[in-house]
């Protein structure tokens, strides 16, 4: 997550040019091309962005089969050991699999996930999304744990810990995309 | 699909849809205009501006025809002049998005609720887009002084 912020500024920055390009370009047609650079210019940026929150599932997912190799009980530890979590593609799991070590699959966040990674794939793959994206809004919950609501820290207090786990790190950042 | 992230990762969305969506967005406009027209402070009133042409990217798609849907313009007597203008509806991370702009900062007034649901309109200043604040008569005051 170390340039979510920079991307974030870049991203307003940009956005704030087109908007004054809007605001002045009388021109019949120009802010309907002004409109269309605009979702253009958010769906550039959520790419990028969704590569930030991506690295973060890997990293949760990395501390989560660690942690899963160090129980003391084989019958526990048996299954994490099938993965590597020093792989560079974490022993080729997919990111639905690598989304699912850390997040319940029956979750709203489990799903809304899935949901953005469909529209980073979309995207990625060449077909443009028909609607805007609220890109401080995905940006925000994609790169702000430490000022959770109280469910967040009902978990860490749970936990006894200020350290949340990485689990519940992700499920937070996913909590709030709509 | 009770949020645009649904709507645009479903092959379920269909013209009756889109068009129910349309309708909705119109009444939420005129509501939030009306309540807006309610909370003016002293001095200043509110007219129906120019309506502006919506046809975005998913009404194109299902066939749906552009729809002209009502602006709003609050003036006082010294001649200050705000206008809340509609942005655009499909928009992931919110349910549409109303664009109050005049002597001061823009402010972007979305919508956080479920689709069809009761709105939740919140406000954010364009160039600082993470603080958002509850639409509220206080705020209105405060972004019109």
């Amino acid at each position: 997550m170390s340039d979510i912020q920079a991307i974030a500024a870049v991203y307003e920055q940009v956005d704030h040019y087109l908007q004054s390009l809007r605001d002045t370009d009388n021109r019949a047609g120009a802010a309907t091309t002004v409109d269309q650079e605009r979702r253009i210019n958010d769906q550039a940026y959520f790419v990028l962005a969704w590569g930030q929150l991506e690295a973060d599932i890997d990293e949760a997912c990395r501390d989560t089969i660690r942690e899963g190799q160090l129980n003391g009980d084989w019958r526990y530890r048996r299954a994490w050991s099938l993965y590597n979590p020093d792989d560079r593609r974490l022993s080729g799991l997919s990111f639905e699999s690598r989304l699912t070590l850390v997040l319940e699959k029956d979750s709203g966040e489990w799903k809304r996930t899935m949901q953005l990674y469909n529209v980073r794939n979309q995207i990625a793959h060449g077909t443009l999304l028909s609607a805007r994206i609220d890109m401080a809004r995905v940006i925000q919950d994609f790169s702000y744990p430490g000022v959770a609501g109280a469910g967040v820290r009902e978990r860490q207090a749970r936990l006894g810990t200020d350290e949340l786990h990485p689990c519940h790190r992700v499920q937070y950042r996913a909590s709030s995309v709509r | 699909m009770s949020t645009v992230l649904d709507e645009v990762t479903s092959d379920a969305i269909n013209t009756k849809h889109v068009r129910r969506r349309v309708d909705d967005w119109e009444d939420r406009l005129n509501e939030l205009y009306a309540t807006i027209g309610n909370w003016l402070p002293e001095g200043w009133e509110a007219h129906r501006g120019e309506p502006v042409l919506m046809h975005e990217e998913l009404m194109r798609k299902f066939g749906v025809p552009a729809k002209r849907i009502p602006t709003l313009e609050l003036h006082d007597g010294a001649g200050h002049v705000a206008k809340l203008e509609p942005h655009a509806l499909w928009i992931i991370g919110e349910n549409g998005r109303v664009d109050l702009k005049g002597d001061g900062p823009r402010y972007h007034i979305v919508d956080t609720a479920d689709n069809f649901a009761q709105p939740n309109w919140e406000a954010v200043r364009s160039e600082r887009r993470c603080d958002r604040e509850a639409v509220t008569r206080e705020w209105l005051r405060r972004v019109l002084q």
